[in-house]
């Protein structure tokens, strides 16, 4: 039995129920703190800002390297 | 009842995705009476419902930049309301049946609803709205889904982890069992409207 709210009388009081509203302040409340959670965690997922860091931290490797394997040369 | 097409729901879930703040606004503001609703009528407790809404959001929150391109919000945010209903209905042993004559659902935040809130429901709104609520949360929810919120039956079918065809059947034997507890309604509705004033 395929049910169709559109032409039965009973389902369509049903989806006519009157509509509940929730909590003004809270909505408010809540909204602010999913937009805070939002922001935090955004810059941490941007895909472009791992691989940058991860660059930067290879260059900084590699630059000590250099400058060790230099340093030593010089002391011989 | 849907408030965004595919194509917008799909460019929202790119830029929730991306951690943009205005997309999850317009997320939430297509959703969050929605949701409200049906957890309300789920749970039949305002403040259980405001919980698990709570919860739902600061689950797309936490979730968002592992969003499925495809991701369908409305079954995505119903799935989580609804599994986070299923959780506290364990959590709390909760039997619907010892509490269904206790609960004030309506939007003043009392337990009862307000002479002007009993007025303007109506009273096919009431009936209609006892009936539901003493119906078993497994066709509720089918009715939630379907009739109130204009899901698909299919769509529906996953948020509660049934095939299709089997949430057919359930819904079918919903609207009989709403027909009934409204039937079985009447002579007392008839015997109060024979009572002198």
């Amino acid at each position: 039995m395929t049910l169709d709210h559109d032409t039965d009388p009973l389902l369509r009081s049903v989806s006519h129920l009157q509509v509940l509203t929730p909590d003004e302040g809270r909505a408010e409340r809540l909204r602010a703190r999913c937009r805070a959670r939002l922001a935090q965690r955004a810059p941490a997922n941007n895909p472009r800002f791992v691989p940058a860091l991860i660059t930067g931290l290879c260059l900084v490797y590699l630059s000590a390297i250099v400058h060790d394997v230099l340093r030593l040369r010089a002391g011989f | 009842m849907t408030c965004m097409d595919r194509e917008s729901e799909l460019a929202l879930v790119a830029r929730l995705r991306a951690g943009d703040r205005d997309a999850f606004d317009a997320v939430y503001d297509c959703f969050h009476a929605r949701l409200f609703n049906f957890l309300a009528r789920l749970s039949r407790r305002r403040e259980v419902a405001e919980d698990l809404l709570e919860e739902t959001w600061l689950r797309l929150v936490g979730r968002a930049t592992q969003l499925r391109p495809d991701t369908r919000l409305g079954p995505w945010l119903f799935t989580v309301a609804r599994n986070l209903h299923v959780s506290y209905c364990r959590s709390r042993l909760l039997e619907d049946s010892h509490t269904a004559g206790l609960i004030g659902l309506w939007p003043s935040g009392s337990p009862q609803p307000s002479p002007f809130e009993v007025a303007a429901a109506g009273e096919t709104g009431r009936r209609i709205e006892a009936a539901l609520g003493a119906l078993p949360v497994s066709f509720r929810e089918a009715l939630l889904l379907v009739v109130v919120e204009g899901l698909k039956p299919a769509e529906a079918a996953e948020i509660c982890g049934i095939s299709p065809e089997a949430m057919r059947q359930r819904l079918s034997r919903a609207r009989a069992a709403l027909a009934q507890t409204l039937k079985a309604d009447e002579p007392a509705l008839a015997v109060l409207k024979e009572v002198p004033t």
